[in-house]
């Protein structure tokens, strides 16, 4: 088992910098996930800690032996990858073979773990079957079994589960999660789903053009994101915004919006300043509820409602802008009525609409 | 928020317009190539068999049925046999080093090297000249009296006197076996690397990551993964190098004495020069079994076991189909035993990569030379005078340099000195664009709606056999259906005509750029044209402003394989056309070959070069076209 660093860790292709000083490091026998939308570097990361790509600066140090310059398998790793690439003309017996051939197990030995492992995941079987001659759930399978049976210090996932459909994706998450608190192997995992990344993840790094936005266990980087951008992506649906003007007033905020005045406690920010300033107001949906209209202090329309079983979205009008909401299924106003918004004051989180970083 | 209030317009479907049954359109679009393919293959084949069951009087013109005494004649003459040994031993050595060749340059092109388009089309070169300009080429390189390999080996003093490379038996049978792995391998490299690239890259980083270096990833993932494709490339080249012709012609006309003499040069011989029909066809006829049984013997051999599995594993999962309950009830896994630590591991060292690089490049620099510098060394000699091409001794360099040759066969008139055959060349060139022109056009037309057709026709019998019976028609040599065009052309005054030139040279291409076309349409998505069908399109109209539009890649991919393949066809017009009316530039140039003066020299090889000009130039123009378009789609057959 081992801890992984990374130390400045930089990537560019050409003049492109796809990563730009990664600094982080990750616990041994942690699940550490690395968020963030298409061409965020991620995989780019992610590639480099497997040593499938060369970093073009900074160092990778597993433990306390720097692989920077090594090969993959001189890393002690074993990797998903996003479309499995299980070697097709070989059986799902030989493809969990193959790893362990090459690294010189006893064919005895290797025979053994291949079995274990194919118990463990219920592939018993389908041993002998080809990639093609499986679906697409037990491909996966498959694909973590080979992972699994090289028994690795590390454990890099990318997109393991996104080649899924909805409801396999959710019981494969957590057959994935058992599987790595069992081993205690360090774990990275590479995913767009921020759901995806919530669930599994002991921290989660919230990557953006190359740049790490934020890491930090997964309720902290919901509660308290870091930026504009740490905020809108992570939570679905997105975070509401608002623009307001904010006033502070001993031991409130004043916030000034379309309007209409709320008031906030004074911990919704750690800054100061000086009169109004404009602000991005961020409240989640979750955090909205429907009231009457009198007894609320924003009021709105409803255009649209959007049941999905525990709750509904309720999506309102407010002088142009689309917020969304949730109320009880049951009691869900009519489209057109006017309704009142509560929210939960504590919950919300102010940001810079220059900086874009969190007040 | 944007809003729908302004009612959009809505469309009224078209009720009136008929529409073809579903079920026929397959059908009808196949049909006209499958008929094409019929009248130009099925109908002499048919009729060459029947020649080869008659015996022809010479003298007389008289022919009587003899039954099977032309095929027992020849599988009891001892010519025959010897025949049949060299053509095993040639398509053998050739196939095998072919192979070697072409996967050898299709991973150097896959990799990672400086100017890889460029190398690309450069490496297709020898397979884009014309058989008869390389044989020219290598028969001039190999020339013992003047010669520029004798040149270059006598200026290094590495020999004292000139060597008669293609005087002796066996040198003779190995240079021409070099020469045409020269010509073919590209082929191999144009297919293999097609199947390299569809290659998902990914299983190189799992088989990375499971500490596979790059010679066990080559064995245990490339070759495996390459399978289908090799397949393809066994069959095509084992038939073509059977076939090969074009080659023994020019260089050694089956000599010196008869040790270079190949079954389809017995055949030709018989045929064509003895005007033996029945037993040139008989003997044709049985190269063609040949080719097919060894057709059949590769499928059994490399396909037939993964259909069985095939069959066998669907069969199972049939099978199986757990009951929804069952499948819901989830139980918890046992726990993972933490398997022991893999021991034992011997890790080789990183460092290897940039020897791997070196080694790359230095591969790369190779194939430059050996795909380029022959081609160079024909320009240089078409620019050399003629008086300086047959010094003797002969000398690498010329001492000075001339557009003398091109003059004499592009402007004949205005050159006194140009022989009959020089003043032959304009109408060759201006022949030959002509009927690949109609070819092309033609065969990509016919090839096009029949390639789409059988696309779609998905599991209708009667299109399976008759795609099987295409497949086949590949394996017939064209000296089989020579025969019968021959005969028929004779009689219906198309001998010497471009018409009759077209006619033929379908039978060559057809089939093939049906077989690519399907290929190729398979390749797309099924949901394009029934996105076309929704919004309104007739099935036509879909192929037409939907199908037809997306496939243009591999339609203009078949076209230059179709263009290659006619512009460079020898045999069939060596011996269906013979005067200014028809003759193609390779007949023109094997014509300075006959009657060779030793002025001719320099404008034979201008006129090779102008002979190779056209498919190199669009060779290196198309090469992103062929290594995608074509490949991608064909491979899967």
């Amino acid at each position: 088992m081992a801890t992984v660093s990374l130390e400045n860790m930089s990537k560019s292709y050409g003049p492109v910098a796809a990563l730009q000083a990664l600094d982080m490091r990750i616990g041994d026998g942690e699940f550490l996930t690395l968020l963030g939308p298409s061409g965020c570097g991620k995989s780019t990361a992610l590639a480099c800690i497997a040593g499938l790509e060369k970093p073009s600066g900074g160092r990778i140090v597993f433990g306390d032996r720097d692989v920077t310059r090594l090969e993959p398998h001189q890393r002690d790793i074993a990797m998903v990858f996003q479309d499995y690439a299980l070697y097709p003309h070989m059986t799902v017996r030989e493809n969990m073979l193959f790893g362990l051939q090459q690294q010189r197990v006893g064919r005895a030995e290797s025979e053994r773990q291949v079995v274990r492992a194919a118990e463990v995941l219920d592939l018993g079987r389908l041993l002998d079957r080809r990639p093609a001659e499986l679906s697409g759930g037990q491909r996966q399978r498959v694909a973590v079994g080979r992972a699994v049976v090289r028994n690795p210090s590390v454990f890099l996932m990318d997109e393991p589960l996104s080649n899924l459909d909805a409801s396999l994706r959710v019981r494969t998450r957590t057959e994935i999660r058992r599987l790595q608190r069992e081993l205690g192997v360090t774990a990275l995992f590479v995913t767009h789903d921020q759901e995806e990344a919530m669930v599994l993840s002991d921290r989660i790094a919230v990557m953006r053009g190359g740049v790490l936005q934020q890491l930090g266990r997964p309720m902290d980087v919901y509660r308290d994101p870091a930026n504009l951008f740490v905020a809108t992506f992570i939570g679905s649906p997105a975070m509401n915004m608002l623009e307001a003007e904010l006033m502070l007033q001993g031991d409130t905020v004043r916030a000034l919006v379309s309007g209409q005045t709320l008031s906030l406690p004074r911990a919704v920010t750690r800054s100061s300043w000086e009169g109004t300033r404009k602000a991005l107001l961020g409240i989640r949906p979750s955090d909205f509820g429907i009231t009457a209209p009198a007894d609320a202090a924003l009021r709105g329309r409803v255009f649209l409602v959007e049941p999905v079983g525990p709750f509904a979205y309720v999506d309102i009008d407010i002088d142009g802008w689309s917020l969304k909401g949730t109320c009880d299924p049951d009691r869900a106003p009519a489209i057109d009525d006017v309704v009142g918004l509560s929210f939960v004051a504590e919950r919300v989180c102010l940001f810079d609409p220059e900086t874009e970083l969190r007040l | 928020m944007s809003s729908l209030s302004e009612p959009l317009v809505r469309p009224a479907p078209d009720l009136k317009r008929r529409h073809l049954p579903a079920a026929l359109v397959p059908a009808v679009l196949v049909a006209p190539g499958l008929l094409a393919v019929f009248l130009v293959i099925g109908v002499p084949l048919a009729y060459s068999f029947f020649v080869s069951l008659n015996r022809t009087n010479v003298l007389t013109h008289r022919s009587h049925f003899v039954g099977l005494a032309n095929y027992t004649a020849a599988l009891t003459d001892p010519d025959f046999f010897d025949a049949f040994l060299r053509t095993a031993l040639f398509a053998g050595g050739t196939v095998l080093a072919g192979l070697a060749v072409g996967i050898g340059m299709a991973l150097v092109l896959n990799a990672r090297i400086p100017g890889r388009g460029f190398m690309r089309g450069l490496v297709l070169i020898p397979w884009a000249m014309s058989p008869v300009a390389v044989g020219i080429l290598w028969s001039w390189i190999f020339n013992g009296e003047y010669g520029p390999l004798d040149a270059m080996l006598l200026d290094l003093g590495i020999i004292h006197h000139p060597i008669y490379w293609l005087g002796g038996s066996t040198s003779a049978f190995v240079l021409v076996a070099l020469v045409y792995v020269w010509n073919q391998a590209p082929l191999t490299c144009l297919l293999v690397l097609g199947g390299l690239q569809s290659m998902p890259e990914n299983l190189h980083k799992a088989a990375r990551v499971d500490g596979a270096g790059p010679w066990r990833r080559f064995w245990r993932i490339t070759l495996p993964w390459l399978r289908p494709t090799l397949l393809l490339v066994l069959i095509l080249t084992t038939i073509n190098a059977i076939m090969a012709f074009d080659l023994f012609w020019i260089i050694t006309q089956g000599g010196p004495g008869d040790t270079t003499t190949v079954i389809s040069w017995l055949g030709y011989v018989q045929a064509f020069q003895y005007f033996q029909f029945g037993q040139g066809a008989a003997i044709l006829y049985l190269l063609t079994i040949l080719c097919l049984m060894l057709a059949i013997a590769y499928f059994l051999l490399l396909l037939a076991p993964e259909r069985r599995r095939a069959k066998r594993v669907s069969a199972a999962l049939r099978a199986e189909t757990a009951p929804l309950a069952a499948s819901l009830r989830v139980r918890t896994p046992p726990p993972l035993e933490k398997a022991a630590p893999t021991t034992a591991r011997r890790m080789p060292r990183g460092g290897g990569e940039a020897w791997g690089r070196i080694a790359v490049r230095i591969a790369a620099l190779v194939m430059l030379l050996w795909s380029g510098l022959p081609f160079l060394w024909l320009l240089l000699m078409s620019l050399s005078p003629s008086t300086e091409l047959i010094r003797s001794p002969p000398r690498l360099m010329p001492d000075h340099l001339t557009l003398e040759n091109y003059r004499a066969i592009l402007f004949p008139q205005v050159s006194g000195a140009a022989s009959v055959e020089a003043r032959r060349v304009p109408y060759a060139l201006w022949n030959s664009l002509i009927v690949s022109a109609c070819v092309t056009a033609v065969t990509v037309v016919l090839g096009a709606l029949a390639g789409y057709g059988f696309a779609i026709a998905g599991r209708s019998r009667a299109l399976l056999v008759s795609l099987w019976a295409l497949m086949l028609t590949r394996m017939v040599p064209s000296l089989v259906l020579l025969l019968p065009f021959y005969i028929i052309f004779r009689t219906a005054g198309l001998l010497d005509t471009r018409t009759g030139l077209v006619i033929a040279y379908c039978s060559l291409i057809l089939p093939l750029s049906i077989w690519i076309m399907k290929g190729y349409f398979e390749g797309m998505p099924a949901t394009l044209e029934q996105a076309a069908r929704v919004d309104g399109c007739t099935r036509l109209q879909a192929i037409r402003k939907v199908v037809l539009p997306v496939a243009r890649p591999g339609i203009v991919a078949t076209a230059i394989f179709c263009f290659l393949v006619s512009w460079n066809e020898f045999v069939i017009a060596l011996i269906l056309t013979n005067t200014l009316a028809s003759q193609t530039i390779p007949v023109t140039i094997a014509g300075f070959l006959a009657q060779l003066q030793f002025y001719d020299y320099g404008p034979m090889f201008a006129a090779s070069v102008l002979a190779v000009v056209p498919p190199v130039l669009v060779t290196l123009f198309f090469q992103r076209a062929l290594v995608t378009g074509m490949l991608s789609g064909s491979v899967k057959g």
